[in-house]
């Protein structure tokens, strides 16, 4: 087992990775709570090597995704979220940020991890498939079908 | 909007600082304090409670199920020699009753611990028990039917006790559900009361009060004697020798053909 000093440390350092994809995935913060214990004790129990940091994020990444498929498919998940726990959880952004952010939402589930892979950590299609499990093409023709849909919402996404 | 856009939007999302000390402290409780009691979320808690609630209806449910299908009869098993005894047997094939339906079945229904027991096996016990193999001599054969609401599984059933030794596969017999149902009833196995009704649809004059406390050797006889009054009556070079201890030429009975007509064979007395 991992010392709490390293598991506080990695925490500090991937937590806001943890809590974005959170925020593509669920809608309350009992379930963001939920996502980041069960991956920090992960982490924590996890006696395996990691090469570089590149290699840690990684895993951080592919287990807080799988965590979150894995609530969402639970059976005992809660389903309905009080309005004021939505509003709670919204992060604090500008607003032009926020309508980026909802249009990036509104995608479905599949697009969302890709374009925020893609986007926002700044993985090639290849290793978005190595994380998601996913073929190269695959990534590919998701992250042209989001842009397509981004378009719809924003006016089109420039390089 | 460029890449940029995206980016800059998810990097302003961060962590409240609340979310990361309430993990820490989850964390430090459950992985490494020494005395503070296991702290886990509300959400948690309350998922831990519904599946442990689940878990325990699956159980009953799967309890009450399994409980419900070994205790419900799929077929019975009668054994008749003179004493008259019938197995009851669940779909998986175990016996779950035994009853005696003559006060000599009824001593052997109690003196063996039959229950539970493959229906092969318990046949066989049966068989091999001092009590029954007394009866069973050159007048007294054993005669087992078997009724089944699926036939195939009665067919099956014969088709495992035909193998067995002892019993040869002309004693063996299937006969229905109904006629089950009717014999218990009347108060008698399944076996006799086949016996019974073969020998009324011989001589329609026969009431089965009658005769349905008489033993299965003197029932044989009856119809074995039917089985010849039958062949005097058929055409000249199927005539055999008279003289039978049961004449039901006086009843006007025609002599029709013994017939099974559940599926059984003529009984071959050996």
């Amino acid at each position: 087992m991992r010392s709490e000093s390293d598991v506080i440390s990695t925490m500090d350092t991937y937590a806001d990775t943890v809590r974005r994809i959170c925020m593509v995935h669920l809608k309350n913060s009992e379930d963001t709570e939920d996502i980041f214990q069960t991956v920090f004790l992960k982490y924590a129990l996890y006696s395996g090597q990691f090469e570089s940091a590149e290699h840690k994020k990684a895993w951080i990444i592919r287990v807080t995704i799988n965590a979150c498929k894995d609530l969402l498919k639970s059976f005992f998940r809660s389903k309905t979220v009080p309005i004021e726990e939505l509003t709670n959880q919204q992060p604090q952004v500008t607003d032009h940020s926020r309508e980026v952010l909802d249009a990036v939402l509104s995608l479905p589930s599949k697009y969302r991890n890709v374009v925020y892979l893609h986007y926002y950590e700044g993985y090639s299609a290849a290793e978005i498939g190595t994380i998601l499990g996913k073929k190269e093409n695959t990534v590919y023709t998701l992250l042209a079908k989001a842009r397509k849909l981004l378009f719809v919402e924003l006016g089109g996404i420039e390089k | 909007m460029n890449e940029q856009d995206i980016k800059t939007a998810f990097e302003e999302v961060h962590t409240e600082q609340k979310l990361k000390a309430s993990v820490q402290s989850q964390l430090h409780d459950r992985l490494y304090g020494n005395t503070a009691p296991h702290c886990i979320t509300r959400a948690a808690a309350h998922s831990f409670f519904l599946k442990r609630a689940a878990l325990f209806c699956i159980c009953i449910l799967i309890g009450t199920f399994g409980y419900r299908s070994y205790t419900t009869t799929a077929a019975v098993i009668s054994l008749d020699i003179n004493p008259s005894l019938e197995l009851k047997i669940n779909r998986y094939n175990r016996v779950i009753g035994v009853s005696g339906y003559n006060s000599a079945g009824s001593e052997i229904a109690g003196s063996l611990d039959l229950l539970h027991q493959n229906y092969v096996r318990a046949v066989e016990l049966l068989l091999d028990s001092e009590a029954i193999r007394r009866y069973l001599t050159v007048d007294n054969t054993l005669e087992i039917a078997v009724a089944s609401k699926d036939t195939l599984a009665a067919d099956k059933i014969c088709a495992n006790l035909s193998g067995q030794s002892g019993i040869s596969a002309e004693n063996i017999h299937t006969c229905s559900w109904k006629d089950a149902s009717d014999a218990h009833n009347s108060g008698m196995s399944c076996g006799r009361y086949r016996v019974l009704t073969q020998l009324q649809e011989e001589n329609p004059d026969l009431s089965i009060d009658d005769i349905k406390d008489l033993p299965m050797a003197e029932l044989h006889s009856m119809q074995d004697a039917c089985g010849s009054e039958h062949h005097q009556t058929t055409p000249p070079d199927n005539e055999t020798e008279s003289g039978s201890k049961y004449d039901n030429s006086t009843t006007g009975n025609p002599g029709k053909h013994h017939n099974d007509n559940q599926g059984g064979h003529h009984r071959n007395r050996h």
